[in-house]
């Protein structure tokens, strides 16, 4: 404690120096800090998201074996209903028929994204109606429509009375509006954001697109962790149903498990480049304490004359340089967090003090403080005292 | 009574590039407990080598060196550090305060190395500088004091750990003769009242004549004694 007082002291009384040293560190720090602490939260941000899509969540694509021979596969309702009851893994299904277009609401474009969908879809991704209905298997063809919140948002701008029974032109075609959804809190991953779609019976897709297969599924299993047994079953399926037939899965699981790679290597990268800054903020104080070595040889001459041994005399400088590093790794801590603080409420992101980001910069400065100060405090320990004293 | 210091037959040169220069010749002498010596000689006659050898800060190239019936040659750096801290004091001729600590932590500061509790420390630092008549000055840096008075603090650090001999280099070399008497009648007070063993190194017959007891050195060498009782 009491060589802890007088680092402080030491450091105190060459500010200007204490200063510099300080700056390459706290530069370290905050760098690995920030980096850190913003790296968990966007891995925090995408969990949320997954979390509220469900780890349950996958997707089934369709693709022709070999796109030289025979016809594309077409993929129907019916098959869909066949998988929900064969595959037991499966335990809810919707199809999706892709449809494109361009929305007219009262002359102006309207931003969305176009699916030909069935009642299913409801439950699959648990949407819930704001106003009106959502589509059902009775719609057939008809030219009724389904929009997410921010599409009703949007419309709501042009000042109709209510949205339900507006009408929405898609190149000929007057398409009514029969429901709105709630917001969804998140969404745009995997394929699909309920918040901008404009839904629009299976059916009516098909006329629009001219294209009857089914373009997706959007599924949910019951059994989770087994990816790999539920691709076989699925592809094994569609096999024993149509010739020609491919199909590729994605789960939510299978993502998550990829991101969370990912942002291991992302922390991994962060931390050598962390690493470089404290690499150069090390050799700082190293710097900084071999000048304050040198310019404090008569003091180390009368501390050794006094009774100091070299032990003693390096574990002063050595005291001295964790105390550098750990005043920088405090102001560092510090900065990293508040510039963390600011890319994440630019971004819109949940903010969250990492518990782990401080620990390891309280113990990385002391280490970086033990490494470099070692040398320097090595150094004077093993200074001649004649040399020293007779230095002035 | 045992001496505190004895050395036989010292030899100290030092190299400048492949030049020997043999700078003590065979060096003998012995120090009691209680005496008040001198060891006097011109400017770069060794005097300060051989100071630095009685004080463990240096090593003699040939001799003998007992401290306390101790045979220091052989000791180990940690070893040396100890009796340093616990044996001997020293009063050089810049007086080698630490600017940076008050005056109560300077003389504190020998102590620091002994494990003596902070409250210790400085209950003892200032009962010596009391001693030196620097009680009033506890909390002033040593560059607010003149040069007497910073003599008078390292001189109350080389007593606080109650050492067997105090070792003073010069001590009134860079004070005016007026305060480098006070200074030497410190010492003198200190061995009479306090019976501390002082060896003083001096190129001043004047600051020599006072001590009970005077050694003097020339190239290297003690002369015999006979050689100077008689000078003025
Ligand atoms: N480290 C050294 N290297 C070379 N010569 C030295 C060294 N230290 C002292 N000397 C020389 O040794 C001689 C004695 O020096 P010193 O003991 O300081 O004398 P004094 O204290 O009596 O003036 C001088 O000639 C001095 O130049
Ligand atoms: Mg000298």
């Amino acid at each position: 404690m009491n060589t802890f007082k007088e680092a402080v002291h030491s450091l105190w009384s060459s500010k200007q120096r204490t200063l510099l040293a300080l700056l390459g560190i706290t530069i370290g720090i905050a760098s690995v800090i920030a980096l850190i602490s913003v790296g968990s939260l966007v891995e925090r941000e995408a969990m949320k998201q997954f979390e509220a899509l469900g780890t349950d969540f996958l997707l089934i694509n369709f693709y022709p074996e070999n796109s030289d021979a025979g016809r594309f596969p077409v993929v129907t309702d019916s098959h869909v209903n066949g998988m929900e009851n064969e595959v037991e893994m499966i335990s809810m299904a919707a199809p999706i028929v892709e449809a494109f277009g361009e929305p007219i609401y009262r002359g102006k474009k309207i931003d969305t994204q176009m699916y030909g969908v069935n009642s299913s879809l409801a439950q699959v991704h648990r949407l819930t109606v704001e106003e009106g209905r959502f589509i059902s298997d009775a719609d057939g063809n008809s030219q009724y429509c389904v929009i997410g919140a921010n599409v009703a948002d949007e419309l709501r701008q042009y000042g109709p009375e209510q949205l339900i029974g507006e009408q929405i032109r898609i190149d000929k075609r007057i398409y009514t509006i029969i429901g709105t959804l709630a917001r969804m809190p998140e969404g745009g991953i995997m394929g699909f954001d309920a918040n901008t779609a404009f839904l629009i019976p299976m059916q009516a897709a098909g006329r629009i697109s001219g294209n009857k297969s089914i373009a997706v599924v959007h599924a949910r299993n019951n059994k989770p962790g087994q990816t790999d047994l539920l691709r076989e079953e699925i592809d094994n399926y569609y096999k024993s149903q149509l010739d020609n037939i491919r199909t590729e899965v994605e789960t939510a699981e299978a993502i998550i498990k990829q991101m969370e790679k990912q942002s291991k290597m992302f922390t991994l990268m962060l931390a050598a480049i962390g690493s470089i800054f404290l690499l150069v903020g090390g050799v700082g104080v190293m710097n900084v304490m071999l000048v304050s070595v040198s310019e404090r040889k008569v003091e180390i001459g009368i501390r050794r004359a006094i009774g100091a041994r070299q032990s003693e005399v390096q574990s002063q400088f050595l005291v001295e340089a964790i105390v550098l590093c750990l005043l920088g790794g405090l102001l560092g801590v510090i900065f990293g967090v508040l510039s963390s603080y600011f890319v994440a409420r630019a971004s819109d992101w949940e903010f969250f003090i990492s518990g782990n980001a401080i620990l390891i910069g309280v113990i990385v400065s002391s280490v970086v403080g033990l490494f470099f100060g070692f040398y320097p405090a090595r150094q004077a320990a093993r200074l001649d005292v004649i040399d020293c004293i007779r230095g002035s | 009574m045992s001496s505190v210091i004895k050395i036989e037959n010292l030899f100290k040169s030092y190299y400048l590039g492949p030049v020997k220069l043999p700078v003590l010749k065979n060096i003998s002498m012995e120090i009691f407990p209680g005496e008040m010596v001198s060891l006097m000689g011109t400017s770069g006659c060794g005097k300060s080598t051989l100071m630095n050898i009685l004080g463990l800060l240096d090593k003699p190239d040939e001799g003998q060196y007992m401290f306390e019936d101790e045979s220091v040659l052989a000791a180990d750096d940690n070893r040396l550090s100890i009796i340093r801290g616990r044996k001997i004091g020293f009063v050089f001729q810049q007086f080698y305060l630490l600017p940076k600590l008050d005056i109560v932590n300077n003389v504190a500061l020998p102590l620091t190395y002994q494990k003596v509790s902070t409250r210790d420390r400085r209950n003892r630092a200032i009962e010596y500088l009391e001693k030196v008549g620097m009680g009033e000055h506890l909390h002033h840096k040593p560059k607010e004091l003149s040069g007497g008075q910073q003599q008078r603090v390292a001189i109350a650090r080389a007593l606080v750990g109650n050492p067997s001999l105090i070792l003073a280099d010069e001590p009134t070399g860079a004070l005016d003769s007026r305060v480098g008497q006070d200074i030497l009648d410190t010492f003198i007070r200190l061995n009479e009242e306090e019976k501390i063993t002082v060896v003083i190194i001096t190129h001043d017959a004047n600051v020599a004549r006072q001590c009970k007891r005077q050694i003097r050195m020339k190239d290297g060498k003690i002369l015999p004694a006979e050689n100077y009782k008689n000078e003025p």
